[in-house]
């Protein structure tokens, strides 16, 4: 059962991938769609009482993960429905692009599950090449030059990180220090950390709404691996790109591209918080928590305005943090809990009525 | 390590810097299939990465590339001389820095030159033109870092699997592909 369920969590997409492949109707696609992230939520909410056994990740940061890129997934499955309708209708799509988007979706999602729940560096890394994959051809899909433009540009950016972590991956056991630079600067330009975060803002800007939420979870993965690195490179990448998003903030630009920028600055708050390590470092995955949803609520909010769809993702904290306090009621993430909670719930609420004006004019 | 492992890892070395002097994408396509072909013979103790090395980098890809390519001029011939001085003084700090690195590594020469060839790739990538340019230098990156990961001991197997796909530069040509 410990072997079975993390295994499920990851094939329930690469299957539905393949149903997808072999079902044309984009009607029953976005069903399918849906069906899938819901079963995979669902799995993944009994991670914490099975976790999986080696070669597989049993940390709780894996397991929260799974879960919140599962509550994620569902809930962009279930909200977007109407999208696609509204895509076909204004020719954006065709229904062969529609099904091509959707496998490409449950691709990016089975791959970022796969990446999440892997405990090899080796295995991780080729869970996010091909995440990044699918996630390019989600937004080459719309056939428009500046989306085209935008995956070209993710696919350098993101194909130089990987090489980079593909480097220090092969470094890691007999040189832990330059491994740990070349990971920082690899799986940092993944997450969208500078220097390598160029390609977030216009990624964000011109995907599809599921692949813009699916990019927000793709910038979650790699602080996995990050958060195993030396303390005093993590301080300081996190401080760069601190300061670094909220210098590009202070711009004019898009609900979007701010999105962006402001997951550009609390992701390096983030790292930073992981490099202060001890108890800042349960209080950083907490707040990548909140970040995510947050991000996915702004993102929903953006291209549904007049409809409180952001409320609804902000109550979906709720069960995420129940179920972290079931599976660990006496542990130091769940002393921690309740602080970041009442300040992410006004953090996010500020942030998301603050964001929907901007669109709004 | 074979005895032959060092000289190969030498010479590869040098098609990285080749790389940098080249007008035509067809030269470029060769310089890499003959580096992936030094890469699996300085492997040749690891016979499974050297053979995956061999067919993926050596044989596949190049003749992916010249698909792609083809016969028409190469992009990059106009953009040379403004990337050439920059790109050489940073391809000899480069070679410098991991004949350097070579003496200081216990696990011998080989994986400091895997370095250099994987640092200079990424150099080709952020110097040469678009197109085409940008999946040679990933692929010759990714000979570096096969190296890299094939001499040092007790690298994993995941690892190695990963090492052995060149998957980001066979991406990177897809999109070239397709976007023509």
């Amino acid at each position: 059962m410990n072997l079975l369920l993390p295994v499920c969590v990851i094939a329930v997409p690469f299957a539905a991938a393949v149903a997808l492949a072999v079902i044309p109707s984009w009607r029953i696609g976005v069903w399918i769609t849906a069906g899938s992230a819901t079963v995979v939520f669902l799995l993944a909410c009994a991670l914490p009482w099975f976790p999986p056994p080696p070669p597989l990740a049993s940390e709780p940061a894996s397991i929260l993960l799974a879960m919140l890129t599962g509550l994620v997934a569902m809930l962009t499955g279930w909200l977007d429905r109407r999208d696609v309708a509204r895509a076909l209708a204004a020719r954006t799509l065709d229904r062969r692009r529609t099904q091509l988007a959707h496998i490409a979706l449950q691709i990016t999602l089975g791959a970022l599950l796969l990446a999440i729940l892997a405990d090899a560096a080796g295995l991780r890394w080729l869970g996010l090449a091909v995440a990044v994959a699918a996630i390019a051809v989600t937004m080459a899909v719309q056939r428009r030059p500046a989306a085209v433009a935008a995956a070209s540009r993710l696919l350098l950016a993101c194909g130089v990180g990987l090489m980079l972590a593909l480097l220090g991956t092969a470094l890691l056991v007999a040189a832990p220090v330059p491994a740990a630079i070349f990971l920082l600067l690899g799986y940092g330009a993944l997450a969208g950390l500078v220097p390598l975060h160029a390609w977030l803002p216009d990624a964000v800007s011109e995907s599809l709404p599921q692949g813009a939420i699916l990019i927000t979870l793709l910038a979650n993965v790699p602080l996995l691996q990050l958060a195993r690195l030396p303390a005093g490179l993590l301080m300081a990448g996190g401080l760069a790109s601190l300061l670094l998003g909220a210098l590009l903030l202070s711009g004019r630009a898009c609900a979007s591209r701010n999105v962006s920028f402001a997951g550009v600055a609390q992701l390096g708050m983030v790292v930073f918080a992981f490099g202060v390590g001890g108890p800042a470092e349960p209080v950083g995955w907490l707040h990548m928590t909140l970040l995510t949803l947050t991000r996915a609520a702004a993102l929903h909010g953006e291209r549904t305005p007049g409809i409180r769809r952001p409320g609804l993702v902000a109550l979906a904290v709720l069960p995420i943090l129940v179920l972290a306090l079931i599976a660990a009621p006496t542990g130091a993430w769940s002393v921690w809990l309740l602080l970041p909670l009442a300040a992410g719930a006004m953090l996010m609420s500020w942030f998301v009525l603050d964001t929907l004006p901007v669109q709004a004019t | 390590m074979s005895g032959l492992a060092e000289p190969a890892a030498g010479l590869a070395v040098l098609l990285s810097l080749a790389l940098f002097g080249a007008r035509r994408a067809g030269t470029v396509t060769i310089l890499c299939a003959l580096q992936a072909l030094l890469a699996s013979a300085a492997l040749a103790a690891c016979l499974p990465l050297a053979l995956a090395i061999l067919l993926f980098n050596g044989i596949a890809l190049p003749i992916a590339v010249r698909h792609v390519v083809g016969r028409r001029p190469p992009a990059w011939r106009g953009d040379r001389r403004r990337v050439g001085i920059s790109a050489w003084l940073a391809a000899s700090a480069l070679l410098v820095v991991a004949i350097a690195a070579a003496h200081r590594m216990q696990d011998g020469v080989v994986p400091a030159l895997g370095l250099a060839i994987a640092w200079l790739g990424l150099l080709f990538v952020g110097s040469g033109p678009r197109g085409a340019s940008r999946a040679l230098g990933l692929l010759s990156s990714q000979n570096g870092i096969a190296l890299v990961a094939g001499s040092l001991p007790g690298t994993p197997v995941p690892t190695l699997v990963a090492v052995s796909l060149p998957f980001v530069p066979a991406l990177i040509l897809a999109e070239t592909w397709l976007r023509r």
